[in-house]
């Protein structure tokens, strides 16, 4: 335990009044008059039990006020030094496995590091072996003893995947929490200053006793990174993107990059990259090698010390225009209607109209969107739209109404918008959208409102379905109703329900190591290798995977082959070091012992050692700055001036001898 | 003759106009002191004290030299011989106060023992002339302060109460050496009232009270005691100041609940049995009980006399 105002602990020697107080202080009594002294006798109070209590009661409890005044307002706090190296404590060794951990031998280095902070142990200790990367793993059976730990070590690579010190500090903060023991922690990392969390707090473990941080140092802190996409609108012609961009302290670097396909070079370029900056090169025009599904790779032609983000394969991305099926239930599509829906549908090309003359009841079997008219009275119409989603197509509902309608008032607008959808219709111009009279389809429980209008009318709803996705659009579209069908705000609202529905059950082209995605129902994936991962029988319905090493998978469903890009976090790529502000700052909130694997004759150890130093006067001052609140003083004065009258009035009223016998 | 607390449960009257702190709001102590014998003349039936008032007592012969007033003429009338009539009253007596007023009689809240010692003052002289008999006034403290010769004029009661208006407490008490002086200008046989707390040693009581009572006096000691010196209690430890000699002493409560009221006790009872060995009447007046007591004590004490 120690102290923030150790001073105060001064006021101890205060203890010693009360006992003065008592023995020594001569009474002081109330003086009266009185007509004759003559039978009077100056004898003493005797000495009662009672008394003798109260006396020794009250300076007791002087002695307590006192001594818990002196403490309280010394402040203590739980000194981490001070448990160290004694009695027993919890070692949990964390080593650190992102994936600029693979920069030269920084691993086998930081292993063995950790190997000889284990070995260094107290014997009779329980440890914890971690390797962190956006994961704990826990490598360790539990507490172990060292050589169980040491065994551990040997067990573990560096991974591909980004390490926030934020996140780690939060996990080891939970497991001090959880732990009986004090736990000292022990980090070795490469201290990455892209590592380090937004909210600089999140950097401080309350529940953790000690922080024990040893630092790797890369032997260059110089890196590039390289990605690549590859894509076709034409099934002739691809375009290739290549991005680059450099890290590190110095100037500018050359690097020279290759596209290859199959081993046949494509492109071969040098470019200048200044730290910091993203250097970007697209290639049109190429032609697409005359394969399925080709895949390129790029790289660096000399790899840097850390390889991983020299080199990506790139799948070809076959860009497809989405089929939308325009149809109507037991009726032919409206005129007017018809042709607002065919033009918001292929207004820049989004989709390509499929118009279906037999009708909703005798949709393609390849068809996986769709927007049919039917009577929103006619209740096979939406049974069969159900049955249309059951099958995994994604229909848009839209009425025609049979009967009067139902006209408002006035005119009203656009009340209630749901922020939350995936549809984003709050970012849609409704402002200038009205509605004149109200049609559609009547509401069900369970139904979603997306859009209402200000009188409470539903104008757009989603029902909840088994698969594909159900949309009831309560707008004829013939701009009797409402002039949506004339207002930008539809184009944008249609174009979002299609790129919305062809996201639904689609794989993303891209995701970086430890990103969750959706795997589509039904879908396979298989690795750069050609192993299976999920097969067909392991997922009847979407199953939500994380990939942990970068590469190129791909993807087998009922839309045919496609592929996905994992790539690593740009972030890890940054090898420059915290500054030392920054790790002093954290590390003095641990009262840390620090180590860098440095040359001891290199002096910027001796900068880290200053700034710890540094840090730790920051947090001295940060203490004294705050007993150093004025009220704190004028409580302090308040509690002494109570102190001084109860010795005062107690003594009197109490009539406590004070002769200490 | 010592009241004693069943005494004066079973003689207290109904509560008149008698009550210390009523006394003390009156202001006027003409108003007081006749507020006090009224009270207590009121109070009783016609005196069966034979002698006390100016009534007739007998015929007595007329010889030469008899004053010619108190011829009975009608008597003389029916048979032609002369006779006086005599009257207990007749006899002139002379009343001397002697009222202590030393620093250690203003003491006792609400009222002091010297304003019980001035009332009671007062109602012995409004009773004293109320029988035309002379009245002497002293008053003293470390000496003779105040005197007021015997005179049966109108105006010694005026002079009198005004003399007792203006007393405030003084310093010491001298007894001995106060009676001594009086010893010398008292010459006439009569009564002595002598009004004080008689903080002093027993034997000097008796031996300032002695040459009086060898003089031919019949002296009455009225000793004015406040209840919180005869039954003292404090809360805590506190120093007592001597209002006379300024002396402190720490007294601890206990002390005053034992030891205290055991000297007090046994120092009342040796100043009563001094007073009695000197013949003189001993009557413990407190502060806080009306005034009835002590006038009804003294009205005995002059039935007893005879005068």
């Amino acid at each position: 335990m120690n102290f923030v105002a150790p001073l105060f602990l001064a006021g101890l020697v205060a203890l010693g009044l009360p006992w003065l107080l008592h023995r020594f202080s001569h009474q002081n009594p109330d003086q009266q008059p009185f007509p004759s002294t003559r039978f009077l006798e100056a004898v003493p109070p005797p000495v009662t039990q009672r008394r003798t209590l109260r006396y020794k009661t009250l300076l007791a409890l002087r002695w307590l006020l006192l001594g818990i005044l002196c403490l309280v307002f010394a402040r203590p706090w739980f000194n981490n030094d001070a448990l160290v190296g004694n009695a027993r404590s919890l070692h949990a060794v964390v080593i650190d496995r992102s994936m600029s951990m693979q920069t030269g031998d920084s691993f086998e280095t930081a292993t063995d590091m950790a190997r000889d902070i284990i070995t260094a142990l107290p014997a009779d200790d329980p440890v914890r072996v971690f390797a962190a990367d956006d994961r704990f793993v826990e490598l360790t059976d539990g507490e172990s003893t060292v050589a169980d730990a040491r065994v551990a070590l040997s067990e573990v690579d560096a991974g591909s995947a980004r390490l926030d010190v934020g996140v780690l500090m939060r996990r080891i903060d939970a497991l001090a929490t959880e732990s009986v023991l004090p736990v000292q922690a022990h980090l070795v990392s490469d201290a990455q200053a892209s590592a380090l969390p937004v909210r600089r707090n999140e950097l401080f473990a309350p529940s953790l006793h000690a922080l024990d941080l040893t630092i790797v140092d890369h032997e260059s802190p110089e890196n590039a990174r390289l990605t690549a996409t590859a894509s076709s609108v034409d099934n002739a012609l691809m375009r290739v993107v290549v991005s680059m961009q450099a890290f590190g302290p110095g100037g500018p670097v050359s690097r020279e990059f290759v596209v290859r396909h199959d081993g046949d070079e494509l492109i071969r370029e040098s470019v200048s990259l200044a730290p910091g900056e993203t250097v970007e090169r697209i290639y049109d025009d190429l032609p697409l090698p005359a394969v399925q599904s080709p895949v390129l790779d790029v790289g660096f032609v000399e790899s840097d010390s850390l390889s991983l983000d020299d080199s990506v394969s790139a799948g070809v991305r076959l860009d497809a225009t989405r089929r939308v099926v325009v149809a109507g239930f037991n009726m032919r599509i409206p005129d007017t209607p018809g042709v607002f829906i065919r033009a918001a549908l292929q207004s820049g090309a989004q989709a390509r109209v499929e118009s279906v003359a037999s009708g909703a009841n005798a949709l393609p079997d390849d068809a996986r969107h769709a927007v049919i008219f039917a009577d929103p009275a006619d209740e096979a119409a939406l049974a069969s739209a159900l049955r249309q989603t059951d099958r995994g197509v994604n229909v848009v509902l839209i009425p025609v109404p049979q009967t009067g309608t139902e006209e408002h008032s006035g005119t009203v607008r656009v009340g209630r918008i749901d922020s939350v959808h995936p549809l984003a219709l709050e970012e849609i111009a409704w402002v200038s959208v009205r509605q004149y009279a109200h049609a559609g389809f009547a509401q069900r429980d369970g139904d979603i409102e997306l859009l209402t209008t200000s009188a409470g009318e539903p104008v757009l709803l989603e029902r909840p379905v088994n698969s594909g996705r159900l949309l009831l659009l309560n707008d004829p579209l013939d701009g009797q109703y409402s002039n949506l069908p004339y207002e930008p705000a539809f184009v944008d609202l249609i174009s979002r329900t299609v790129a919305w529905f062809d996201a639904t059950g689609a794989v993303p082209d891209q995701v970086r190591v430890g990103d969750l995605f959706a795997l589509p129902a039904r879908a396979q994936l298989f690795d750069s290798s050609g192993t299976a991962i999920s097969g067909l029988g392991d997922a009847e319905e979407s199953v939500t995977m994380e990939l942990r090493e970068p590469g190129m998978y791909r993807v087998l469903d009922s839309r045919g082959e496609r592929y996905l890009q994992v790539v690593t976090d740009a972030r890890e790529s940054d090898l420059q070091p915290m500054s030392e502000p920054d790790v002093s700052s954290w590390l003095a909130q641990h009262q840390v012992d620090t180590r860098v694997d440095r040359d001891p004759l290199d002096t910027d150890a001796d900068d880290v050692g200053g700034a710890v130093n540094a840090a730790a006067d920051r947090v001295a001052t940060q203490r004294a700055r705050s007993i150093d609140r004025p009220y704190w003083h004028w409580l302090l004065f308040a509690v002494a001036a109570i102190a001084l009258i109860e010795s005062l009035f107690a003594n009197r009223r109490l009539a406590v001898r004070r002769d200490g016998t | 003759m010592a009241i004693s607390s069943t005494d004066r449960n079973a003689t207290a009257a109904p509560k008149r106009l008698l009550e210390p702190t009523m006394l003390a709001r009156l202001g006027s102590l003409e108003l007081v002191a006749r507020t006090v014998v009224d009270g207590v003349m009121t109070g009783m039936h016609r005196s069966p004290h034979f002698g006390f008032s100016q009534e007739f007592a007998e015929y007595r012969a007329y010889n030469e030299g008899d004053d010619l007033r108190f011829v009975d003429w009608n008597v003389y009338a029916r048979t032609d011989r002369a006779y006086v009539k005599r009257f207990q009253g007749e006899t002139s007596t002379t009343v001397t106060l002697l009222v202590d007023t030393s620093a250690s009689m203003g003491f006792g809240e609400p009222c002091s023992k010297l304003d019980t010692a001035r009332w009671l003052a007062a109602a012995f002289a409004w009773l004293t002339r109320r029988q035309r008999d002379t009245l002497a006034l002293a008053t003293f403290d470390e000496k003779l302060r105040d005197w007021q010769a015997p005179s049966a004029r109108p105006d010694s009661l005026p002079r009198a109460l005004g003399l007792l208006e203006r007393l405030e407490a003084g310093e010491g008490t001298e007894l001995v050496s106060t009676l001594k002086d009086l010893r010398n200008t008292v010459t006439r046989r009569g009564l002595v009232v002598l009004v004080s707390d008689l903080y002093a040693d027993p034997d000097e009581v008796m031996e300032a009270l002695q040459p009086l009572a060898h003089g031919g006096q019949d002296i009455a000691v009225f000793r004015i005691l406040s209840p919180q010196e005869i039954e003292p209690s404090l809360k805590r430890v506190t120093a007592l100041k001597d209002l006379e000699s300024d002396s402190q002493v720490v007294v601890d409560p206990e002390f005053l609940k034992s030891g205290y009221r055991e000297r007090f006790t046994a120092h009342e009872a040796a100043i009563e049995q001094a007073c009695r060995r000197v013949g003189a009447d001993h009557v413990l007046v407190r502060t806080d009980e009306p005034l009835d007591l002590a006038v009804q004590s003294y009205l005995r004490f002059r039935e007893r006399r005879g005068r």
